[in-house]
């Protein structure tokens, strides 16, 4: 059953057919939620919270992007996690383990086929993007996970944002800058591909 | 940091062109910008960076699945249609067993009352049946003068002519003559029964010679009456127009019936109702 079919049985109430369309969307949404909020467990429940209040609002679905709809709902969620978590700043932003430890990096996030160096390091860039990111307006970070790290074009991220297409490129153009200026304390991080004058036009 | 409005312009311009969103002509523009500026060059490349590094994150695995479940979004899963049949079954089952019980309690509460003076009657009856032997002496005494007029024979006549000198003339001068008596002998019996005669009849203190001819006739005229039974002769102008056969198996029948019914509505009620609650869990499992 492709994902038009599946849509409309999940339209007609039938819950496997939505599962069957959480599953392939669940990663998307959880990085979404991860990127947007910076805690994997405020992650996973705005990620839940969003399928499910997909589920219930999946009549109103119109046809379009699909993918932009769920993450549309995703985002949402993860607003409504973020003004939570400012009213009640109780939970870290680093990943800890059982003893309330940091950790390196969630299991989740890890790539067997890597070696111990080049996990640090990926694990520390990816760390500093994240560290970036949250100094980020969440409607600025928004538009940068949506355009440049889950590679949506400008239109499909306008539709996933709700928000105008000018306003989309005017908030993309300013949130890379201020990554950019970022980053900069992290440039011993980068892979030397990303360094300037070691990449070509 | 606040950068100028200018460089703002600037990097909304390099954006676009990193994404290849310009027009034809504004990218024509910059490419030839590009090529004479080199600080705005050097801009674009670190731009390109930055969103190199920033695709360079992958997209991250979910750490367990989200998929829902019907409690988590409020949803009932159904019960089958035929479940809900067997539950109402059982429901109006058990109501009708209810008012099958109340209505029988009621009944049975109501009914010695109804039954007893329906009863009274029947016994009067079987107590007027009892002593049937020991005919009362008016009813004895109103036999004689049937057996006068049912047998008229000649010492019959004498006591009658006795009767007669006593000053009792009704009856007397009707018995007294013989073709009278064969000409009632024809008549019938239905006639001879009739009560008002032995009413009128009234032995007013016989002499003791009448009195012993008028028992010798009360024996003659009860050997040789019509056996028509006494009881029934008696009985027949009292008893009243009840039939005590259909009485007295009614209440078991009806009792009977009425337990069958409730034993039947209970099983009716416990069997559809164990079945709606086997399908239902079936359903919700």
């Amino acid at each position: 059953m492709d994902e038009f079919e599946l849509i409309k049985a999940a339209k007609r109430g039938e819950l496997d057919a939505f599962n069957r369309l959480i599953l392939a969307y669940q990663d998307i949404a959880f990085s979404v939620a991860y990127r947007m909020l910076g805690d994997a467990d405020n992650a996973a429940d705005a990620t839940q919270i969003a399928f499910i209040n997909a589920f219930r609002h999946v009549r109103s679905f119109r046809g379009g992007s699909f993918r932009a709809w769920i993450l549309r709902i995703v985002t949402n969620a993860c607003y409504d996690s973020l003004r939570q978590m400012k009213r009640k700043p109780t939970t870290s932003l680093e990943p800890v383990d059982q003893d309330d430890e940091s950790i390196e990096s969630p299991q989740w996030m890890a790539d067997p086929g890597e070696t111990p160096e080049e996990r640090l390091m990926r694990t520390e860039l990816a760390h500093a993007i994240q560290h970036c990111l949250e100094r980020l307006s969440p409607d600025f970070r928004a538009v940068v996970i949506m355009i440049d790290i889950q590679g949506f074009d400008y239109a499909e991220a306008a539709s996933a944002l709700n928000s105008p297409l000018g306003t989309i490129k005017s908030r993309l153009a300013r949130a890379r800058a201020r990554m950019q200026n970022c980053l900069q304390a992290f440039r011993e991080l980068l892979p030397s591909a990303f360094r300037l004058g070691e990449e070509s036009v | 940091m606040m950068a100028p409005r200018r460089e703002i312009k600037q990097i909304e311009l390099l954006s676009a062109y990193l994404d290849d969103q310009l027009s034809a002509k504004a990218r024509s523009d910059l490419e030839s910008r590009l090529a004479a500026d080199k600080d705005l060059k050097s801009m674009l490349e670190e731009l390109r960076i930055t969103r190199n590094v920033l695709r360079s994150l992958p997209t991250l695995k979910a750490p367990r699945n989200f998929t829902l479940t019907p409690e988590m979004v409020g949803m009932r899963k159904r019960v089958p249609r035929i479940s809900l049949a067997m539950a109402f079954a059982s429901v109006a089952a058990s109501f009708l067993l209810v008012l099958t019980i109340a209505g029988d309690v009621l009944f049975s509460v109501g009914l010695p009352a109804a039954m007893r003076s329906a009863a009274e009657p029947l016994v009067g009856y079987y107590e007027a049946e009892a002593p049937a032997e020991e005919v009362p002496a008016a009813m004895e005494a109103a036999e004689a003068p049937l057996a006068v007029e049912a047998e008229p024979d000649v010492d019959a006549q004498k006591s009658i002519e006795t009767f007669a000198d006593t000053g009792d003339d009704g009856v007397a001068e009707r018995a007294a003559s013989p073709e009278e008596n064969e000409a009632l002998e024809g008549v019938g019996e239905a006639e001879a029964a009739e009560p008002e005669a032995p009413a009128e009849f009234e032995a007013p203190a016989p002499t003791q010679t009448g009195l012993a001819v008028a028992d010798e006739v009360v024996v003659q005229a009860t050997e040789t009456h019509v056996p028509t039974p006494i009881s029934e002769v008696i009985l027949q102008p009292t008893v009243p127009p009840v039939q005590p056969e259909p009485v007295q198996p009614e209440p078991r029948t009806r009792i009977s019936f009425v337990r069958i019914i409730e034993i039947g509505l209970a099983g009716i009620a416990v069997i559809t109702g164990s079945i709606a609650l086997i399908l239902r869990r079936k359903g919700s499992s």
